[in-house]
């Protein structure tokens, strides 16, 4: 008699939507195709959300003195701005798409864990929902989104709103940390037998190493979100300085794991960006080797660096210039990065579509933010700018200019895949326009407005020379982007109408999700073909000139 | 003496960065938009060579690379130890002190307590000690020196330096809660002379008019609680929960350089301070026309 | 490798082990680099809990020898360890309650000041951890005893990796709250 027996694989079908009818599917799917799909409703939701508190903070600072938002509400609103586009847009969008390509780039049919999958995905909308609902019981989180302490002590903050972003946090970070997970042992144990790990596409590539920023993350920050929460309901005192606490430790915490988390939603960025540049270069990446290394470098770097953050807090010299001299080196992976992909566009046969020209627009507006980024390593630069709208600048010229294009050139890139529609392609260029103008109106402007002294967070301003004139140029810039993502919308909506009728590869790619139906089958490859090097699709249609085979 | 001062220095340093920073700026932008024409697709293009990449040029640029952040490092070391040399023993010439949401200053040296309005001597470098009494607070006039948090249980020290007499703004930088837009700073640089003269008068008792108006402001202003929060020099009232408003009329603006400081003001804040100033500390006493008047009378009068 | 629940099992302890390494942190940050003094320290024995100490690091080793037996069809001798590292479990949760109830009868508690929070925190975190390891066990002993085809070896892979997890941050938690205040 044996007590145990090696669990079967797939041997029963798992739930997904394409298996019956009901609705309630949608809640019990385990299918990655569709929990991917539902990473991206949820973030397109709350980029909606957080898209409209932009708004409201632009119409407030349009004019000095404004009274249009009272203090209180306005802390409230920069605050959701900032958790809703992080941990609700940007987070979301990337997995989303890395829970949907990732096995199809490496030919498996399913997550190593399909449950854990959907777990992830409820849980973190459960967070979400959790932290909007503070809207209803007494006020939003209203500590900014790193929320220092003391300020988000019960003696300053007694609105129920920090607890609300504490759990919603806990929960939304336990949500990625089982998405990472998954990635992690999808990539190491469903990948196709053919495929060794040094010939995966850079996307999985990137999303792998993620997955350990993740895991390495995100405890630390809920180490911190359990300290607080313990002082605001259980009265401790681990960050009250005036009774023993310390009111520098939360943010150690939060740092170690903000400015991996930057890093945590660039890579699978920089993942989209070196999907797209080959394909419509009509070359394969630059330097794959270098691309795919430095993306470790930044991983390990990413670790070092969390105390630029705090630079004005007073740490001696000594401390300070260790920390400057590894921000400083991290922009140099980052800069290598930038030449691969200008590398690819080198000698290629350029396709101006819609993805690659969100891929150009970041190429220029990534290179901004990430030299800026480079004045804060510099620290006496950082003693002058920090916490100002130069600060704010350079943050959005990476999470907007790096992150937001990138998922915008994936969403154009892999709509047909996922929805079997093609987007349009006039649409999209409007869409491109106004939002790349409106993006770099409204915060190129801004870096001046820091420099001649404008602090962050501030609800309002005084009357001062040109202050107005560059925030109502500001404003105006956010209409546009308002405008463009109208257009977005439309095109959605328009698109989803249509019947489907894209073509199984639209855009003559070479890894294996385009060797599968629009939208793929359930089961996603009936057989996968062989696969011999890093572009699989380029060897199949091109016998006679390989690419040098590597397994 | 004729040196460099701690802002001109970083002045200097961020236009090197400006200028390497610009000029890789430059280059990516040429080389994206000079490949974007020289090589878009043309009609009938077959696929162009297959190049896989060029390790040399990898390598020799990160070896550029570093050798920028090598120099930028050397640098920003130097600045840094330039900006920031503290003493091991400072004797700070003015302690700053951070609260929700207005700047207390104690001058040791004379025993000068003010608020919000801080005067410091022209053509000479001031260390100046910075502590919060509540929460992360961050002081910043960008014209004098660099920025600071103040910060609960912590004691941080800056210079500050001022090279012609004059009026500096600048803001608190770290957001603090509801008023955090209203605690701008303004620091009044003073000649030598100006700034003794000052100091003296800072010193001197509090004002005592023999106006009956008077008198019954400095009586509401013990009977309705002020003193719970404010202090008066010479009276039994030294609370520090709010500024010390013992020579209040001497300042030009009020509510942490939100307000110029004259009587319509004055007024309409002690009507109703959420109205002026929303989130603020003070409460809403409910004043009648007449208490106003006493009160304004009084605190204008303490000069 | 072939096993995806073991490797799973390996990589959320790792990232745990983040979790309590910022616990441990905190907790040696208010005790090295803040004014405070350890007001908790000089109520702990270390002698007592360094026997229940030894309970839990006990329950590890039955753990592997259940594992063996399970694997080499020995089933009586893997109900009989199974249950031992249970039990081995439950003495030292117990030993954990006594604890707590002590301490909180010397006036000792969550908000009596930063050691206080520290203390209970670390180790409450740590005992929420062996609890759950001790509902998973006793999964694995509850289905021995009926439907034996549902106990995998994928099951107990990965709950013994976790199992060990627990008892080695325990040690560290020891060492940090309990010993080094004596050194």
């Amino acid at each position: 008699m044996s007590l145990f027996i090696n669990i079967p694989e797939d041997s029963e079908q798992l739930p997904s939507l394409k298996t019956g009818q009901g609705k309630l599917l949608w809640i019990a799917s385990v299918d990655h195709k569709q929990i991917g799909i539902m990473y991206l409703w949820l973030a397109l939701f709350f980029f909606v959300v957080g898209g409209l508190e932009a708004m409201l903070i632009r119409a407030q600072l349009a004019i000095p003195e404004n009274t249009l938002i009272s203090p209180e509400l306005y802390n409230q609103i920069f605050t959701m701005h900032g958790i809703t586009m992080i941990f609700l847009v940007a987070m979301p969008a990337l997995v989303g798409f890395a829970t949907y390509f990732l096995p199809l780039m490496i030919g498996a049919n399913e997550m190593a864990f399909p449950r854990l999958n959907a777990f992830g995905f409820w849980i973190t909308l459960m967070g979400g929902f959790l932290m909007y609902f503070s809207f209803f019981a007494g006020g939003a989180p209203n500590a900014g989104w790193f929320n220092y302490v003391p300020l988000s002590e019960n003696n300053y903050s007694s609105a129920p709103g920090v607890d609300y972003y504490i759990i919603g946090l806990i929960l939304t970070g336990i949500g990625s940390i089982s998405a990472a997970l998954n990635f992690i042992t999808t990539t190491l144990t469903l990948r196709s037998p053919d495929i060794k790990l040094n010939m995966v596409p850079l996307f999985v590539w990137m999303v792998f190493i993620n997955g350990f920023l993740i895991l390495a993350a995100f405890p630390l920050l809920n180490a911190g979100l359990f300290m607080l929460l313990i002082d605001r309901q259980f009265d401790a005192h681990f960050f009250i300085p005036s009774s023993g606490g310390s009111a520098i430790l939360w943010q150690h915490f939060f740092w170690a794991f903000g400015h991996p988390e930057v890093y945590i939603m660039a890579l699978p960025a920089f993942g989209i960006i070196s999907e797209v540049v080959p394909v419509f270069s009509r070359k394969p990446i630059f330097g794959y080797k270098f691309v795919a290394v430095s993306s470790i470098a930044i991983a390990l770097l990413a670790y070092s660096v969390w105390l630029h953050h705090m630079f004005a807090v007073g740490y001696s010299n000594t401390v300070n210039s260790f920390f400057a001299i590894s921000s400083m080196l991290i922009g140099i992976p980052t800069g290598l990065k930038v030449i691969n992909w200008i590398g690819t566009m080198y000698k290629g046969s350029i396709q101006l579509t819609v993805p690659m020209l969100f891929v150009v627009a970041f190429l220029i507006d990534f290179t901004i933010g990430g030299l800026s980024g480079v004045s804060f390593a510099i620290v006496p630069i950082d003693w002058q700018l920090t916490d100002t709208y130069y600060l704010v600048a350079h943050l959005h010229y990476v999470f907007v200019g790096g992150v937001i294009f990138s998922i915008f050139a994936g969403l154009y890139y892999w709509f047909p895949k996922m929805s079997g529609r093609m987007l349009s392609a006039k649409l999209g260029k409007w869409h491109f326009w106004l939002f790349v103008i409106g993006f770099n109106l409204t915060f190129l402007i801004q870096h001046i407005l820091g420099i001649i002294g404008m602090p962050r967070r501030i609800y309002t301003y005084p009357d001062l020379p040109n202050w107005e004139l560059m925030n109502v140029l500001s404003s105006i810039g956010a209409v546009f982007m308002f405008a463009g993502m109208v257009i977005l919308f439309w095109n959605l909506y328009t698109t989803l109408k249509k019947p489907r009728s894209a073509p199984e590869d639209p855009w003559d790619a070479w890894t294996l999700e385009w060797h599968t139906p629009s939208p793929p089958d359930l089961k996603n490859f009936g057989e996968i073909p062989r696969v011999y090097s890093r572009r699989p699709l380029w060897d199949l249609k091109h016998p006679d000139k390989p690419d040098k085979r590597l397994n | 003496m004729f040196q460099t001062t701690n802002v001109e220095l970083i002045d200097k340093l961020f236009i090197y960065f400006l200028v390497v920073a610009g000029i890789i700026f430059l280059l990516v932008v040429f080389f994206v938009f000079y490949y974007l024409f020289k090589y878009r697709r043309k009609q009938t293009a077959e696929e162009p060579e297959q190049i896989h990449g060029n390790e040399k040029l990898e390598y020799s640029l990160t070896a550029v690379a570093i050798l920028i952040t090598g120099i930028f490092t050397y640098l920003t070391i130097d600045t840094m130890r330039k900006v920031q040399d503290i003493p091991d023993n400072p004797e700070p010439f003015v302690q700053i002190i951070g609260h929700q949401w207005w700047w207390e200053a104690q001058y040791p040296e004379t025993g000068v307590i003010t608020a919000n309005e801080i005067h410091i001597p022209v053509g000479k470098k001031v260390l100046v000690q910075l502590n919060s009494d509540d929460v992360i607070h961050s002081w910043w006039v960008a014209q004098l020196g660099r920025k600071m948090d103040m910060i609960p249980g912590i004691t941080n020290y800056v210079w500050l330096y001022a090279d012609k007499p004059g009026e500096y703004l600048g803001t608190c930088s770290e957001f603090c809660g509801a008023q955090h837009a209203g605690m701008r700073i303004r620091v009044i640089a003073d000649e030598e002379r100006a700034f003794n003269s000052w100091s003296q008068q800072q010193l001197e008792p509090v004002a005592q008019l023999d106006d009956p108006l008077f008198k019954k402001g400095e009586k509401l202003f013990e009977e309705k609680t002020c003193t719970n929060c404010h202090a008066i020099n010479g009276t039994p009232f030294t609370m520090k929960v709010g500024p010390n408003l013992t020579h209040f009329a001497s300042r030009k603006h009020f509510l942490g350089d939100l307000k110029v400081n004259n009587e319509e003001n004055l007024r309409a804040w002690l009507h109703d301070p959420q109205n002026v100033k929303p989130g603020a500390k003070m409460p809403n006493f409910i004043f009648s026309d007449q208490e106003v008047d006493a009160l304004v009378e009084y605190i204008n009068n303490l000069k | 490798m072939k096993d995806k629940g073991t490797l799973l099992a390996y990589f959320i302890i790792a990232s745990e082990a983040f979790f309590f390494i910022a616990l441990i942190i905190g907790y040696v940050y208010y005790r090295n680099f803040s004014d405070a003094t350890d007001t908790v320290a000089k109520y702990l024995d270390a002698g007592r809990t360094g026997i229940f100490t030894i309970f839990l690091i006990a329950s590890s080793f039955t753990l592997i020898y259940s594992k063996k037996a399970l694997f080499n069809n020995r089933i009586g001798q893997y109900k009989l360890f199974m249950g031992l590292t249970i039990l081995l479990g439950i003495v030292f949760m117990v030993g954990q309650a006594t604890e707590y109830v002590g301490l909180y009868q010397e006036q000792i508690t969550l908000n009596k000041d930063v050691f206080g929070a520290s203390f209970f925190t670390l180790t409450g975190f740590h005992g929420l951890h062996v609890i759950l390891g001790l509902i998973a066990l006793s999964i694995l002993y509850g289905i021995s005893f009926g439907n034996y085809r549902n106990v995998t070896k994928a099951g107990i892979g990965g709950v013994d990796v976790y199992w060990h997890f627990v008892d080695i941050v325990w040690l560290f938690v020891f060492f940090f709250v309990y010993i080094t205040p004596l050194l």
